[in-house]
């Protein structure tokens, strides 16, 4: 997806638009025209204002935009151990929205409508080695030499620069001998596609022992339940019976908190004298696809490029869901390598020269990607233990936070990109 | 640095300002003993074959960006930005194009390793880089076989720019970037770049030279010697003086003149406002007939 988003940023931009761009993947390419399924997919994105920008500018925006994805205007997160909440509204910025959800499928087909006509798509391909220039500036003296994409059939591309999309796993990455960092959470994220006795246009998410439960609303009046858990209980609700997983659901989401009469009960009342949350809707049924599940974890290369090669979205940082933030994080890497790639063409740079995707690429990606990660982790960690005193503090920061409109401000900007 | 290109150009009378020492760039900023050297003006070199040695020695590093012509490759995307709006605005071409100098003849005089001459290819055009030293030439051929597209596009020569116009060729465009602070007669190297340039043709010149002396010879031979003329304006006196920044001279939005200025904390170069002494400068050549009848 990400890959085919940088496709398409560089074909709405006339100063990169005549780039020769191939598109390999592994899996045969997207049928542009195939219809919406009836019952949305449960692989979804969570897309921030600042991608939807990006999306417009790629033109893909009018094949995303509801019915094709549904927008949210207010998010509440709330917690299992206390009544501390933070309620998010649109209005606060003066937005319409704070986000739409939109499946992964409807995003790749809209980007691939919009490739422009000097992409070569290569799928389903399978590489099988790549050759690529030193560190050294003995070797980029000699001339920097063009990268080789070697392909199993025993074709051989040769590019001025390899772009890895290849996700949180990326085997590219590892060919090109970038290191990361990662951790595994000991948990794995479910995903559902659901139906809700009432429509909504709220972002839920509530921190459970277990890790956070978000019900997003999706096209057609479907919501998508994405559940960060443990293992175990992601196998036994990826077992358990329709009935069975929706009732754990509404459980989850509806069941009162544990500590309701926590020793900060009345701070939080004179902070926000009257205000309560409000109640999510109930899950009435298990709707298109059977619950699946995939380990989480936190990702990050040390390096995101080196001469001829740059690693964009997962395959560079792959960040925990809870905040949706990662596909955010992916646009804004391809927002900011399709512009470097427009200055480079614009001053006749070597697009694959390992000064330019430094300076103009990974130093300005490193640094947003580390802030938003720094801060999802710390956020997973602060919500992770439940008893005691931590618990009692959370849950008067997230009072202390709603009711500060600067602060709320302060973060909703910062997420909405 | 790049005033050994033309040490051998006895037809010239060129002669040398002493401008590096072995080992390091003259374009280093924060090099003060070059810079005070550079502004006694005094020294000046006999051994020209020495000078062009020595600038061979440091051939190798061209393209190593953290070597001694660092400063060159920052610099780099910003002269080609300038180069790119300026010859799109004069040739009414599209500068949103990613390929807007398709089939314009450039000459970039005093190559090096072909940094500028690459570039310009990139942008589309059909580029010949000319230098004195042969062992830089040589590198810069071995570099544009790297990418086919550079080497289809670009040719290299250890030649000088009297040897070049002996051969009667001409340009669209002549580029000396770099070149004209380290030349000790200005208006017989400017008339050797008129030499080469097509009828109505474009001169483009630029330093980052910090006197003010060799830039104000090369301005003034520029205009008075050569007719080739700056674009809307015939006073370039006031071009010249330090402390007093004209304003850019601009046409349809773009600058025909324009200050670089290096961010010291970022080592960034950017154009800016402030033509008092770096600066690049684009010039149309007057039509051969006219630049007869200029007293020489």
């Amino acid at each position: 997806m990400i890959g085919t988003a940088l496709a398409a940023a560089l074909g709405s931009n006339p100063l990169t638009s005549a780039m020769n761009i191939a598109l390999l993947d592994r899996q045969a390419p997207a049928k542009v025209d195939q219809r919406l399924s009836s019952v949305p997919e449960n692989r979804v994105s969570t897309i921030a204002p600042a991608t939807i920008r990006i999306l417009q500018q790629a033109g893909s925006w009018p094949h995303v935009q509801p019915p094709n994805s549904a927008a949210f205007s207010n998010m509440q997160v709330w917690d299992s151990a206390g009544t501390g909440h933070v309620e998010y509204h649109a209005d606060l910025l003066g937005a319409d929205i704070l986000g739409h959800v939109v499946e992964n499928s409807v995003l790749i087909r809209a980007l691939t409508q919009k490739l422009p006509a000097s992409v070569t798509s290569l799928q389903p391909a399978s590489v099988e080695a790549i050759h690529l220039p030193g560190f050294s500036s003995t070797e980029q003296q000699g001339g920097s030499q063009l990268a080789t994409v070697s392909l199993e059939d025993g074709r051989h591309i040769r590019t001025r620069l390899l772009v890895a999309a290849d996700g949180a796993r990326s085997r590219m990455r590892s060919l090109a001998k970038l290191r990361t960092v990662q951790w595994m959470y000991n948990q794995k994220g479910l995903v559902a596609t659901v139906r809700t006795a009432e429509p909504h246009a709220t972002a839920w998410q509530r921190f459970l022992p277990t890790g956070p439960l978000a019900l997003l609303p999706v096209r057609h009046g479907y919501s998508n339940i994405v559940w960060s858990t443990s293992p175990a209980h992601a196998a036994e609700l990826e077992a358990s019976s329709p009935a069975g997983f929706v009732a754990a659901v509404n459980e989850a989401l509806q069941t009162a908190p544990t500590q309701p009469s926590s020793g900060l009960a009345s701070m939080q009342s004179f902070l926000q004298p009257g205000k309560s949350m409000t109640v999510p809707p109930l899950v009435s049924e298990l709707a298109g696809d059977a619950p699946r599940s995939f380990p989480l974890a936190l990702c990050h290369a040390g390096r995101y490029v080196r001469p001829r090669f740059a690693l964009i979205g997962d395959a560079a940082h792959a960040v925990h869901p809870l905040a949706g933030q990662g596909v955010n994080l992916g646009f804004g890497d391809v927002h900011c390598l399709a512009q470097a790639l427009a200055a480079a063409s614009e001053s006749g740079t070597d697009i694959g020269s390992l000064a330019f995707l430094e300076e103009l690429y990974e130093r300005p990606r490193q640094q947003a990607n580390v802030t938003m990660m720094g801060g999802l982790d710390m956020l997973k960690r602060l919500f992770t233990p439940q008893q005691g005193m931590l618990a009692s503090f959370r849950n008067f920061g997230l009072d202390a936070v709603n009711a500060s409109p600067m602060m709320k401000k302060q973060i909703m900007s910062y997420a909405m990109g | 640095m790049r005033a050994a290109k033309f040490a051998s150009s006895k037809l010239h009378g060129v002669k040398l300002q002493r401008t590096f020492a072995t080992g390091s760039s003259p374009l280093l900023p924060s090099d003060r003993s070059l810079a005070a050297e550079r502004s006694d003006g005094l020294q000046q070199l006999q051994v020209e074959s020495a000078e062009v040695q020595k600038f061979s020695q440091l051939a190798e590093d061209w393209w190593n960006p953290t070597g001694p012509f660092r400063p060159l490759h920052q610099l780099n995307p910003v002269r080609c930005k300038f180069i790119r709006a300026a010859l799109c605005d004069q040739y009414r071409l599209n500068p949103a194009a990613s390929r807007p100098l398709t089939d314009v003849t450039i000459l970039d005089v005093g190559c090096g390793g072909g940094l500028l001459s690459e570039s310009l290819a990139r942008m589309g055009a059909r580029v010949t880089g000319i230098d004195l030293s042969a062992a830089s030439i040589d590198l810069a051929r071995a570099h544009a076989t790297m990418d086919p597209q550079i080497a289809k596009s670009v040719t290299y020569q250890a030649i000088s720019t009297d040897g070049l116009a002996q051969q009667g060729r001409s340009f669209d465009v002549v580029i000396a970037s770099e070149v004209i602070e380290h030349v000790d007669h200005p208006p017989a190297f400017c008339r050797s770049l008129a030499d080469l340039t097509a009828s109505s043709g474009t001169v483009i010149l630029s330093t980052i030279n910090r006197t003010v002396r060799a830039y104000a010879l090369a301005i003034v031979a520029a205009e008075r010697v050569l007719g080739i003329l700056p674009r809307d304006t015939h006073d370039w006196s006031k071009f010249i003086t330090p402390g007093q920044p004209p304003s850019r001279f601009r046409q349809g939005g773009t600058p025909y003149a324009s200050g670089m200025s290096l961010d010291v904390a970022s080592g960034r170069w950017g154009l800016s406002e402030d033509l008092a002494v770096n600066y690049i400068a684009c010039f149309r050549a007057a039509a051969r007939h006219a630049q007869a009848s200029q007293p020489s």
